[in-house]
């Protein structure tokens, strides 16, 4: 346990809006930095400073629109939260949204960066099973992190291919605040969900938690990731964040994860999430994006180990003049390494979808196996969705497929079952729900496929 | 209400309004006339046989009267009960006790059989309904020779043929029709299924219920003994007789049929060789302590 007395109070530096390296380094000496984190930080800024700003010519952002951004107007931090009695206790604007309804492993509730509320079943503890903040852990547990944290998603990380990001993880690498760490010792497994939950209570703050996965060799996590964010004021600019995970799932362990970005309506951010997988290690990944005004979303899979196997799925639901851009990565670094990746989309409205994924085969990945569909399905035709699947292969001895559709309510479907005796608007809805269905059915926790499920119905509204 | 004019319509031979009726039915795909005036009155009790020639429109004909929206009425009355059917919507139709079993069911990727059934059970009967609905689709279940695992599976994806046309006739035994139209649901089956397709349909026979039989093979008409028997041809229906025509075409083919037709100076439209059966392409209460016995830690 520690011992530390933190101020919750804010240091007049970050008090200010905009970004800058006194505030960078402001807030590593509020949060606590170890003497080896403040070099990362630093090299953030660094990275931050360098790295041209994304625009309408750059690689990968061609589809980005990040008109939302107005950094000069977001204040870097704010103070931190009161620590809850209990989850309940917690402002009913967040335990309002946050489906409790199924046992957990552990549950830790970050509110603007500061741990607002946590607890991790004993069972877990004492089986070894770390699960607490990111900046406790960067203190008391260097021994693990230090090999990881900023490894897989660098303070710098310059764009290139195969993955165009860089940018704002590095302003998060300069200003991570919050964040969780997990850690499963070898062959141990952990089946109830361990749920990080962040949240954005101060619109003019940004939001720039980092996390750290580790499930270690031979193990079994179900881990659980939940974005929320409040609205912002009228005629204020949107709430802006960007988040980092890095996961590292070790030889022979297993990881099922859900990622949940439901960011209020007047939200602009990225998110990068980046798993990397030993040797015959498992990633089962759902991805839901419903969130957000403007939201980047980067998922990659670094398929690291020989025979590791990944299942990538994702689903986003756009209304309103919401936009989702999305970035996948299936990147096969081993012989027989299996990816296969499915994400699907409905778009109500003015919403627009952007979605680019890449298969990227390595020399020497040879008896892989690469696949990857995208399937939209716009209802209304002032929606817009824009995709490309992409392959790039440097073995032959691979197999590799990709593929999008996107297209309105096949109206044979509708029909069919319209002659069971469904009228229209029921029978529409059925459709559009059976279209996530092989993404939901995919969610680890059972509780929670019925939460998105209701989450999706809500969106499809009276059709 | 729509009684009163009804009653000026010829009328079922004892004397009752037709359950199903059809008059000087002409239908249009894509601007193009495929089924050129026809009459058909089918009641309750009534089992009636189609049979035709590849392409001659016979599932143009059921599609029409389930409502589907690309083929076009241009002439003609249908009515179900006395109701105008061409003004109700499929799932009208479908709520008033019409069914179709498909030719070539549609599949649909993520609605599952079971949920799916179950809101059709609920659209055409109520509430009420679902209270006996395990128990009855059990039992349906149980004479189709159907695994209870269909329930989980997603609508007719990835079933076999017979697999599919044995999810249309469970699907019509828990929807119960007044008139049931079953689109060569004998096609494309193993001996095996084909009796137990057969025995589902025979199980519900009765006097509240009437079927309109499209086959191609007397094999079905042998276990489905039909009161009538209607030809099909080129969009017309050109003979008509009690269960022995069915016999007769069994034996002889429809060229004694078409020639009977020439004989009256009738034209009889015969589609291209090959060129008929239509396959339509498929498209592809919150609890807030998630611990519950469990120790914790803050942490
Ligand atoms: N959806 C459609 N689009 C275009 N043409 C169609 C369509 N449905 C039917 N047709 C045409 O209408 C004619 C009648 O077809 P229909 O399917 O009704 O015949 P059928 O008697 O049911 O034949 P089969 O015994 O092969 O099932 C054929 O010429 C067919 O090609
Ligand atoms: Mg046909």
């Amino acid at each position: 346990m520690t011992t530390l007395v933190r101020t919750t109070e804010l240091p007049a530096t970050l008090l200010e809006a905009g970004f800058s390296e006194a505030a960078s380094r402001a807030l590593g000496e509020w949060r606590d930095d170890p003497d080896w984190v403040r070099a990362l930080r630093a090299h953030g800024w660094e990275a931050w400073e360098d790295i041209p700003m994304p625009g309408k010519t750059t690689e990968g952002w061609r589809r980005s629109d990040l008109r939302f951004l107005a950094l000069d107007r977001v204040r870097p931090a704010t103070a931190l939260p009161e620590r809850a009695a209990g989850f309940d206790a917690l402002p009913r604007a967040l335990t309002e949204q946050v489906d409790m309804s199924f046992a957990a492993g552990g549950v830790l509730v970050q509110r603007d960066g500061g741990t607002a509320y946590g607890e991790i079943v004993d069972d877990l503890r004492e089986q070894g099973v770390i699960f607490t903040d990111l900046h406790t852990a960067l203190r008391e547990h260097r021994d693990l992190l230090e090999a990881h944290f900023m490894q897989l998603v660098p303070a710098r990380w310059q764009p290139g291919p195969p993955s165009n990001a860089g940018k704002f993880e590095a302003l998060n690498a300069a200003f991570f605040n919050g964040g969780s760490f997990v850690y499963v010792p070898p062959n141990t497994t952990v089946t109830l969900p361990v749920r990080s939950i962040f949240w954005a209570s101060d619109p003019a703050a940004g939001f720039f938690p980092r996390s750290v996965v580790i499930v270690d060799r031979g193990a079994r996590l179900v881990y659980l990731d939940e974005y929320r964010s409040v609205e912002a004021p009228e005629g204020a600019p949107a709430v802006f964040g960007s988040g980092v995970v890095e996961l590292y799932i070790k030889d022979g362990a297993r990881l099922d994860y859900v990622t949940t970005q439901e960011w209020s309506p007047s939200t602009g951010g990225f998110l990068t999430q980046r798993v990397t997988l030993g040797r015959d290690a498992y990633v089962n990944w759902v991805v839901v994006a419903l969130g957000g005004l403007c939201s980047r979303l980067t998922a990659d899979v670094l398929l690291q180990g020989k025979g590791t196997k990944a299942d990538l799925l994702g689903l986003a639901f756009g209304e309103r003049t919401q936009v989702f851009d999305i970035h996948t990565l299936q990147d096969h670094l081993s012989p027989y390494t299996d990816s296969d990746q499915l994400f699907k989309t409905a778009l109500r409205d003015r919403a627009r979808l952007a979605y680019e994924g890449l298969i990227y085969i390595r020399p020497g990945s040879y008896g892989s196996n690469g696949y990857q569909a995208n399937k939209n399905l716009l209802l209304d035709d002032t929606a817009k969705a824009d995709s490309i699947p992409m392959l790039q292969i440097h073995d032959n001895d691979v197999r590799c497929t990709h593929s999008s559709a996107t297209g309105p309510v096949d109206e044979h479907h509708v029909h069919y079952l319209m002659t069971r005796g469904l009228p229209r608007p029921q029978a529409e809805r059925m459709v559009i729900q059976g279209h996530f269905e092989p993404v939901i059915g995919r969610i680890a926790v059972e509780e929670l496929k019925d939460t998105i499920r209701d989450a999706v119905d809500r969106r499809i509204g009276d059709r | 209400m729509a009684a009163a004019e009804t009653l000026e319509r010829p009328v079922g031979t004892d004397g009752r309004v037709p359950t199903l009726q059809i008059e000087g039915l002409h239908v249009a795909i894509d601007g193009h006339e495929i089924i050129h005036g026809i009459d058909l009155a089918v009641n309750k009790g009534e089992v009636h046989a189609i049979l035709g020639p590849n392409g001659s429109g016979k599932s143009t004909l059921a599609y029409a009267l389930m409502g589907n929206p690309r083929y076009e009425i241009t002439e003609g009355t249908v009515t179900f009960n006395g109701e105008d059917v061409l003004e109700m919507e499929p799932d009208e139709r479908a709520r008033a006790g019409l069914f179709l079993c498909f030719q070539y069911p549609t599949s649909i990727p993520g609605v599952q059989m079971g949920n799916f059934l179950r809101l059709a059970v609920k659209a055409r009967f109520g509430d009420k309904a679902v209270k006996t609905f395990r128990r009855e689709l059990q039992e349906k279940l149980r004479l189709l020779k159907m695994d209870q695992s269909y329930m989980q599976r997603y609508l007719n994806e990835g079933f076999s043929g017979g697999e599919k046309k044995k999810a249309e006739i469970l699907q019509m035994a828990m929807l119960k029709p007044e008139i049931a139209i079953m689109d060569e649901t004998d096609s494309g089956l193993d001996v095996d299924a084909f009796k137990v397709v057969a025995d589902g349909v025979n199980a519900m026979r009765g006097a509240d219920r009437g079927f309109v039989v499209i086959t191609h093979y007397n094999r079905m008409l042998e276990y489905i003994k039909p009161d009538f028997v209607h030809v099909l041809i080129g969009g017309k229906i050109v003979k008509e007789d009690g269960p022995e025509l069915a016999v007769q075409v069994d034996q002889h083919g429809y060229g004694p049929i078409i020639e009977e037709v020439r004989a009256r100076g009738e034209e009889v439209e015969l589609p291209e060789e090959g060129g008929a059966t239509y396959a339509r392409e498929e498209p592809a209460a919150r609890h807030h302590d998630p611990f519950r016995s469990h120790g914790r830690t803050a942490i």
